[in-house]
């Protein structure tokens, strides 16, 4: 815990584990998890990942361009047709070329960087597009 | 996934995916011995401070300064 001199002690506001979640002071509760933090030196601190690392936690190389062959009979290549995503028959575009981001953590359109996988309307649809990236998903 | 607390704009403190070595010095802080306050690595002559002269449960960057003690 990160106390201060009249006792009051740093935490993760409401305990949501959310990027951005605020940082305020309460009173001390023993064993409660919002209110403890692990020093990192900066010595400590891993190097970022250079294109090619494989990636144990997500199983994939960091930014090496992919195909993603469908197991149907027809073998036909993931691909997008405006942002929807659609099987095609292998055409050398790289609208059917994927990569995987370690900023982000997702995966990103080739032909489109600025766009990753995405479940259409916040995730309530089956459907899959591709969307402009953000961080709301973690 | 390992979230660090950050100083966003040199004021507010939130929590945000660490960055790699060599990168996002906002997330830096350190122990300084005269002050006795947290400090910013970033902004030197701030240290993280309640708001509103303690009496707010808010937390965020503020010029450093010897009222505490």
């Amino acid at each position: 815990m990160l106390v201060n001199e009249r006792g009051k002690v740093m935490e993760v506001d409401g305990g949501a584990d959310r990027e951005n979640s605020n940082i305020a002071v309460g009173d001390a509760h023993a064993n409660t998890i919002r209110q403890q933090f692990k020093i990192v030196y900066l010595d400590e601190v891993p190097a970022a990942p250079k294109r090619g690392d494989y990636n144990k936690d997500w199983g994939l190389k960091i930014g090496e361009p992919f195909f993603l062959q469908t197991s149907l009979p027809s073998g036909r290549y993931l691909d997008m047709i405006g942002r929807n995503m659609v099987i095609k028959t292998r055409n050398g575009y790289t609208s059917q070329m994927w990569y995987f981001d370690w900023r982000s953590k997702t995966i990103k359109s080739w032909k489109n960087k600025g766009w990753s996988w995405d479940i259409q309307n916040a995730g309530r649809s089956t459907n899959m597009q591709a969307w402009n990236t953000n961080s709301g998903w973690f | 996934m390992e979230r660090v607390v950050e100083a966003v704009g040199a004021a507010d403190l939130r929590l945000r995916t660490m960055r790699y070595a060599g990168s996002g010095r906002a997330q830096h802080f350190f122990l300084d011995a005269r002050t006795q306050t947290i400090k910013s690595n970033t902004w030197k002559d701030r240290s993280i401070n309640i708001e509103g002269n303690g009496n707010s449960r808010n937390l965020y960057m503020r010029g450093t300064n010897a009222r505490w003690f």
